[in-house]
């Protein structure tokens, strides 16, 4: 049987020496979450790192093999840049639709008309339509119209002499 | 004094405690320290390899179209260029103009230039007046349309046409052609490649169609002696 000499002032108190045992306790099982934890985000850390530079190497390698295509890569570089610049161009104003106006109406007009002068302008088609009488007027406007053509068709002017006949200046918008 | 302080402060209750007490302290400081720094760094490199596996992937993905190109596009590019050139493309419209006004039966009476302007920042262009004359307006018709499919690629301004006298048709049309100079960098490596869409290789097909100038070709020479004037 031992015998603590000493005097019962200096030993600590049971409650304290219960506290000590816990927190001995806490600590090693603290120490060891601690450690655990620091591996854990050390080998966390070397492992992403280590993905990293295999990764920027492997980049590296794919740079290398892109600039072997260069010359691919400027021609196509080359093409949309031109395709893109001719869309744009396509797209700036012309008379086109006027000019395709101006082929179906003269496809399609009658004959006892004829078109005597024409202004194609890029929102408009102006014609000026000659006929010896009024019925040849009708028949070409009867033949316009049947046409689906134009959004909008004016009347401009309506001239008549007896030496030219009928003279019509009409504006035709698609 | 002091030491009776020191005694009655350190009891032996405090004494059993202190030890443990400290080594949870430290331990605790030192887990926040870890965990805060380690999440920050891994959290970084881990961004570091999120990005670089992006870039990788377009990389990759760019080297595959790259490869996988169509050639005969990329046989177009001297065709493309022509189409749209770097320089002034008014002699080339010119040319393209005569030509085509003996292949529609137009006389032409006097080709102009004149207002030069911009597009816009990167597009140049300059109008070309072309006088002539027509028998009717089939051939006036055909001249201009044939204008849309020619290289350089042009525009068609106004056209005003009058019936002279005589019968024949007087014209008057201004013909817009253009130019632009040329990209002068590449798209960075990692950005992807763009191919061409669907609405653009069908351009590049019309566009392909389009008639081409007549290039004026010097044939190669071989060197010559230089004779001596004064024999």
């Amino acid at each position: 049987m031992s015998i603590n000499l000493l005097p019962t002032e200096l030993r600590p108190k049971s409650y304290a020496l219960k506290l000590s045992v816990s927190l001995r306790k806490i600590a090693i099982i603290s120490t060891i979450v601690f450690l655990v934890v620091s591996t854990f985000l050390t080998a966390a850390y070397l492992l992403i790192g280590n993905r990293a530079n295999a990764s920027l190497k492997k980049q590296d390698d794919l740079k290398r093999q892109i600039k072997t295509y260069e010359d691919t890569e400027k021609k196509l570089v080359l093409i949309e840049d031109r395709l893109d610049k001719i869309k744009t161009i396509s797209k700036s104003e012309n008379v086109n639709d006027e000019l395709a106006m101006l082929k179906n109406v003269i496809i399609n007009s009658y004959s006892g008309a004829y078109i005597k002068d024409v202004e194609l302008k890029t929102d408009k088609a102006v014609v000026l339509v000659v006929a010896g009488s009024s019925l040849d007027i009708t028949n070409f406007f009867r033949s316009l119209l049947q046409n689906n053509e134009f959004s909008l068709v004016t009347l401009e002017q309506l001239k008549f002499s007896p030496s030219k006949g009928y003279e019509v200046e009409l504006s035709l918008v698609k | 004094m002091l030491k009776s302080i020191y005694r009655r402060i350190y009891t032996p209750n405090v004494q059993i405690l202190v030890g443990p007490f400290t080594v949870i302290a430290v331990t605790a400081i030192l887990f926040i320290l870890v965990a805060k720094n380690g999440y920050l760094r891994i959290n970084k490199q881990l961004n570091v390899l999120k990005t670089t596996r992006a870039t990788e992937r377009i990389l990759e993905s760019k080297i595959n179209a790259l490869k996988e190109i169509n050639q005969n596009i990329l046989d177009k590019t001297d065709i493309t260029l022509i189409n749209l050139p770097n320089k002034n493309s008014g002699i080339l419209m010119f040319s393209q103009v005569k030509d085509l006004g003996v292949k529609s039966g137009i006389q032409i009476n006097d080709l102009e230039t004149g207002n030069l302007k911009k597009l816009n920042d990167d597009i140049s262009s300059i109008q070309i007046k072309v006088e002539g004359n027509s028998v009717d307006f089939a051939s006036l018709i055909n001249f201009l349309e044939g204008l849309n499919k020619v290289a350089p690629v042009a525009n068609i301004g106004n056209v005003k046409v009058s019936t002279i006298d005589s019968g024949v048709l007087e014209s008057v049309t201004e013909v817009n052609t253009f130019w632009s100079k040329l990209p002068t960098e590449l798209p960075p490596l990692t950005q992807p490649i763009k191919l061409l869409t669907q609405e653009e290789e069908i351009m590049l097909s019309q566009i392909s169609t389009n008639v081409l100038p007549n290039f004026a070709t010097l044939n190669q020479e071989e060197p010559k002696d230089r004779e001596n004037p004064f024999r």
